[in-house]
């Protein structure tokens, strides 16, 4: 799984995740604390759903960085919620918790949503067997990936 | 090696740099007209016309900007050839007049999509950046010659985070240095860089959505096609600030050259570079694959070109 990268000067911060997502948040408090930053954060385990983390995020004093380390789909529809809660791009960082992913297909542009366990992943547009990159797009909330063979 | 080939490398250079190695060119037009013009301009349209949501992407608070683009490269035409190009400035738009297609096209000011006009008559892939939160963003492009990347996949994307795959470009904070030059690029002052690499065959559409098709030339290397096959592949790349909308307008004017086309100077001075290459630049630029037959290639070509001693 990715890390989060650590973005100095903000006021404070938010961190929240789900079991699949503590270790990017484990690697993230460390360097809060090492930084003697300011944070908060909240535990998405059962039963905390999106409505929850919404109020949670929005009651957040300007000048905070959101991080979230969620499962797939429900980091997309809080993207939305944190841009209408006021949150500016650069004050986001989302890292998907679990092995689903949004992939994008370099080849037809499909997006799909799919489990990464177990490479390949076969684009369900196009049925070619992809390789997913790390390169995430944050305008298509995807990741790359790219026909096998071009390896 | 034709004489508008933009060789990429100065007389001294032995090793591969990392760098920012852009040159002011105030002056300069923001495109080319050149002797493939008319070949190009049709592999061009046939692209976009296939291939449209490849071809062209815009967001839609680009307009303004693309507009602004649009009259610059038309007003560019102009100034590169008088004979050729001729352009009518009217209230709320302007016509340009091509006489090497025989064509005409109006563009007004509130149409939209006008990067997608002018790109029909440029060699050039053409890309808009804006500016926003410190950052500069990809939000517009005419692109059919991509060299192995996604136009639609890097739409309103970061500057930065495009260019993360590109191994060193955060070798001592060179990424920030360059966000940094781009920010403060000022609209008196364009700027140019050539940006290299090789590749097997000439084909120019190497678009990540097509890279299946244009990687299987790199198989079919060998040391005795090296010299035909292999191209050295060089994007003269030109960057304008808009007056008006302070977008950047990114051009990009890709030509080819075979190593066979290269005298004895400069086929030494392209094995010592490749020699210093990192090995994790000659696998991003592709040339790890045929890297063996290449370097045969070149040692022969050296051998024969020595001055017996
Ligand atoms: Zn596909």
């Amino acid at each position: 799984m990715n890390s989060f990268h650590f973005a100095a000067g903000h006021l404070r911060y938010l961190l929240i995740f789900d079991s699949k997502g503590a270790e990017p948040a484990a690697s993230l408090r460390n360097s809060l604390i090492n930084e003697g930053a300011e944070f908060k954060e909240l535990y998405a385990g059962s039963g905390r759903d999106l409505k929850w983390i919404s109020e949670e995020i929005s009651s957040q004093k300007n000048g905070t960085c959101l991080y979230a380390a969620l499962e797939t789909g429900l980091l997309e529809k809080l993207e939305t919620a944190a841009v209408c809660a006021g949150y500016l791009p650069e004050e986001i960082q989302f890292i998907p918790s679990g092995s689903r992913r949004r992939i994008f297909c370099a080849h037809c542009h499909h997006i799909s949503i799919t489990d990464c366990e177990n490479p390949p992943v076969q684009c369900s547009s196009c049925g070619r067997y992809l390789k997913v990159s790390g390169s995430r797009s944050g305008y298509w909330q995807a990741y790359l990936a790219v026909d096998r063979e071009a390896f | 090696m034709k004489s508008s080939f933009p060789y990429p490398f100065s007389k001294e250079q032995r090793t591969y740099s990392y760098s920012n190695d852009a040159y002011p060119i105030t002056g300069k037009p923001c495109i080319e007209v050149n002797d493939s013009y008319i070949e190009e301009i049709s592999y061009k349209r046939q692209l976009i016309k296939e291939q449209p949501g490849r071809c062209f992407r815009s967001l839609p608070h680009t307009h303004e900007a693309q507009y602004e683009a649009a009259k610059l490269t038309a007003e560019h035409l102009v100034n590169v050839s008088e004979e050729e190009f001729s352009i009518d400035v009217t209230t709320g738009g302007f016509t340009l007049y091509n006489s090497i297609l025989n064509e005409q096209v109006s563009v007004e000011e509130f149409s939209g999509d006008a990067l997608r006009v002018i790109g029909d008559h440029v060699q050039e892939d053409l890309i808009l950046m804006t500016e926003r939160d410190q950052d500069i963003y990809m939000d517009a492009g005419y692109v059919c010659f991509p060299a192995g990347w996604s136009l639609t996949f890097n739409l309103g994307m970061p500057f930065l985070q495009i260019h993360e795959p590109v191994p060193g470009f955060t070798h001592q904070g060179l990424d920030r240095r360059i966000l940094r030059f781009l920010r403060g690029l000022h609209a008196d002052t364009p700027y140019e860089r050539l940006n290299w690499s090789l590749s097997a065959g000439r084909r120019l559409d190497h678009s990540l959505e097509t890279i299946t098709e244009w990687k299987r030339e790199r198989q079919l290397v060998s040391p005795d096609n090296a010299g035909n096959k292999v191209q050295l592949r060089v994007e003269r790349q030109r960057l304008f600030r808009l007056p008006e909308t302070q977008a950047i307008l990114f051009t990009i004017h890709t030509h080819h050259c075979a190593l066979d086309e290269l005298d004895y100077p400069l086929v030494e001075q392209l094995y010592k570079i490749l020699e210093s290459m990192p090995r994790d630049i000659l696998k991003y630029k592709g040339v790890s694959e045929y890297e063996e037959p290449l370097k045969e290639y070149l040692e022969r070509k050296l051998d024969y070109g020595r001055e017996p001693s």
